[in-house]
């Protein structure tokens, strides 16, 4: 069963996200901020990673930096989810290591497609 | 009264993360309840989606906050307690310390017991160093234990404690360093004692802070929930510049250094997760 | 300390030294010292220092550093910009001024923050970034500020909320508004609901969750057979939702009388595989429905039952009628009692009013 984890500091973006996760036939946990999906993610393995950018402590550009530090994660997809649509902001994002950058509102079958398509390339 | 449906208890443990650091599984959420009740009743609030607002926008010297706090954590003390990360420490952050350190013939071990109370957890270390490091003699081991309360520091001093203080120092370790006294009481063998050095020191004395330097490791735990965010910050502020590079922290198990600073490194040792300086 | 060696610590190789310069800046509470320590955050590379630069700047009481936080708003940093939120949270009210002057930027991202700043400072005087942020252009600040209003209880929006509630296209979006109503509607907001959302089935995948919750929020007394309906359709899913509505509709209306037909779908419920703390509810509910001479016969044969949980259940069901004498036998059947749990159940039943 694939698990998700969905880091996003907005409750209710954690809750849609999660809805569409689940959906899509996969399990989900979620995190507010990117040290708290770190220890999640640290803890237990996930197939596949959605964070948000913008979230106090630690945002998640600094949260995919570290992760991909992690071997377990060496491969894992991380899909950044964000309201920043710049070029830069997104070439952040690959930097740091993400796979897939979205840009807020969410479109559910984008982020379904999206998915399926990353687990699918492993 | 309705059970605490999954999303205000997710509301109420996310402030309780966001202003103290602390982190509660969803299996908690019984051991919650029954303390938010307790609030409740005193606050005549008469849901739990209203408790998490009081907490969240009604709460602006956070006193709710600290009473909750008093009531989920327990001031008690003993020795060997939190046995998991004991057990992480020792098993697995211990070696990665001592192995290059005896590598380079530097055979010094220095760790910081912060908040120490009446010596239960320096105490506990001292008997973990002497159990684990079959060598100990030949290492200059120093644990400094420190604590704002001077009546704490004076019971340390003594080292003499009842059983509800030792009733899980693992039995083999019993012997070798707790002498039974009269009436109960157990004393810590001066073999051990003297592995801890006490001090009294006020963790938001930002000059007596600046002194404490080069330690291995640092444990404070279930003392920083008591301060509030402008000053837990700067206490592991301190924290981070009072440890060698490499050394490793341990707060309570329930709580977070993420949250109060990123400035560390998560690692994974086995089933335990730990916090390091680089 | 004298000002050179200060300045000697701040570039200091060792990130201890440059850590407690910073520190120390942070105590002067000189303009001087917040333009030093902004300054040192385009080239301080330890993030470890960086932050105590913040914790230091968060310390000095003077507008100087508000102007710099709110200027980092649109810094493409993201540590920056998510600590300069921080600290201006930390400010409070006197956040307001820097925050309302950065509301007109033409960056909605900067907007956003702005509102997320002011989302995390209780105060009348960032109330306009609220009216601002609801009328936004752009979607994602419009989203935001629903969340926020909504955790936020800000009642004034309501109409407002609706208006969006009503024409929102963006799925995103009509749940954001959605939500608030919840926490923000009326009755009159369930008129609202009903216009967009006439009937369960015309609720879109897991909105429906919300859908039932407001019917048990701001239903009608003539409307308990929608709870019927939608527990005859059900997938399983909505079991839960629907039952914590239920209590809450019976919270307002108090006893309503129940269908012939809705209350044998509530005993084929009670014996369907239910989660226990749902079974325990859904018992205490039958408690709460009118005519009451049925369901406390139907509570005491449950007693009978080998089940532990519909036990508990009957027990809450029945001490919910309130009734003095099924009180009373229901004190002569706990002689009976085996199980400890259940007698004590049973026991709590003395001090019933």
């Amino acid at each position: 069963m694939t698990k998700v984890l969905i880091i996003d500091d907005s409750p209710l973006t954690r809750e849609f996200h999660s809805h569409i996760v689940r959906d899509a036939g996969f399990t989900c946990v979620t995190a507010a901020d990117g040290m708290e999906g770190l220890e999640k993610a640290t803890a237990d393995q996930f197939q596949i990673i959605l964070t948000d950018i913008n979230m106090q402590g630690m945002d998640g550009y600094e949260f995919t930096r570290r992760l991909r530090q992690n071997p377990d994660y060496d491969a894992v997809p991380i899909i950044i989810v964000s309201t920043e649509a710049k070029d830069l902001d997104k070439q952040k994002g690959f930097s740091a290591g993400a796979n897939l950058y979205l840009v807020k509102p969410t479109d559910a079958n984008r982020m379904i497609e999206s998915m399926k398509l990353l687990l699918g390339t492993r | 009264m309705m059970t605490l449906a999954l999303k205000d208890f997710a509301t109420i443990r996310d402030e309780v993360y966001r202003k103290l650091g602390l982190y509660f599984e969803d299996t908690k959420v019984y051991f919650i309840q029954k303390r938010i009740e307790k609030r409740m009743e005193t606050m005549a609030v008469k849901s739990f989606a209203d408790y998490g607002f009081l907490l969240r926008f009604g709460d602006k010297e956070g006193k709710e906050m600290q009473a909750l706090a008093n009531l989920i954590t327990t001031n008690e003390t003993y020795m060997f307690r939190e046995f998991e990360q004991l057990q992480a420490f020792a098993d697995h952050c211990l070696p990665m310390v001592l192995k290059p350190r005896e590598a380079a013939n530097d055979r010094t071990l220095r760790i910081w017991s912060a908040g120490c109370s009446s010596g239960e957890e320096p105490y506990t270390l001292a008997i973990i160093l002497k159990e684990v490091m079959h060598d100990h003699r030949l290492w200059d081991i120093n644990i400094k234990a420190t604590d704002i309360d001077q009546v704490r520091l004076e019971m340390a001093r003594r080292a003499v404690y009842d059983e509800r203080s030792v009733h899980e120092v693992p039995p083999e370790y019993f012997d070798r360093h707790l002498t039974r006294l009269a009436a109960g009481y157990f004393g810590i063998k001066p073999e051990t004692t003297k592995l801890v050095e006490l001090q009294h020191l006020n963790l938001s004395d930002r000059v007596a802070m600046r002194g404490m330097r080069q330690f291995d490791f640092i444990f404070c735990r279930n003392v920083l929930i008591y301060f509030d965010e402008v000053s837990r910050k700067a206490v592991v502020d301190h924290f981070y510049n009072a440890l060698k590079p490499g050394g490793f922290i341990f707060l309570g198990h329930s709580e977070s250094i993420g949250r109060i600073s990123t400035a560390f490194k998560l690692l994974r040792l086995g089933p335990h997760l730990v916090y390091r300086k680089e | 300390m004298n000002i050179e060696t200060l300045i000697a610590n701040l570039i200091a190789e060792d990130e201890t030294d440059r850590s407690y310069a910073v520190e120390d800046l942070g105590y002067a509470h000189t303009a001087e010292s917040v333009a030093i320590l902004v300054g040192l955050l385009a080239f301080e590379q330890s993030r470890k220092v960086r932050e105590t630069i913040f914790t230091a700047l968060e310390r000095i009481d003077r507008p100087e550093v508000r102007v710099h936080m709110a200027m980092l708003l649109d810094s493409d940093d993201a540590f920056l910009r998510n600590q300069a939120v921080a600290v201006l949270q930390r400010k409070g009210a006197a956040s307001a001024t820097v925050l309302l002057a950065r509301m007109s930027d033409a960056d909605p991202d900067v907007r956003k923050f702005v509102l997320d700043t002011a989302a995390g400072i209780s105060s009348p005087e960032v109330e306009p970034i609220f009216d601002a942020a609801i009328h936004d252009q752009d979607i994602n600040v419009v989203i935001a500020a629903l969340e926020y209003l909504g955790e936020q209880r800000k009642t004034r929006f309501r109409s407002a909320v609706e208006k969006i509630f009503l024409r929102a296209r963006e799925p995103m979006l009509a749940c954001a508004a959605f939500a608030a109503l919840l926490q923000i509607g009326d009755d009159s907001s369930w008129r609202c609901i009903r216009q967009r959302y006439p009937t369960a089935e015309s609720v879109p995948g897991w909105e429906l969750g919300w859908w039932i919750r407001a019917l048990g929020d701001f239903g009608l007394p003539g409307e308990l057979e929608v709870f019927h309906e939608i527990l005859c359709n059900h997938d399983g899913k909505v079991v839960s939702d629907t039952i914590d509505a239920l209590e809450r509709f019976q919270g307002r209306h108090g006893r309503v009388a129940v269908t012939e037909g809705f209350w044998n779908l509530l005993r084929e419920l009670i014996q369907a595989p239910l989660a226990a703390e749902d079974k325990l509810q859904l018992l205490r509910v039958v408690g709460g429905f009118r005519a009451p001479a049925a369901i406390a016969d139907y509570l005491f044969s449950l007693l009978d039952q080998p089940d532990r949980i519909l036990k508990l259940g009957a027990i809450e069901g029945i001490k919910r009628l309130g009734q003095p004498e099924l009180l009373a036998r229901l004190q002569s059947w706990r002689s009976a009692a085996t199980d400890p749990e259940v007698a004590e159940a049973i026991g709590d039943c003395e001090n019933q009013p």
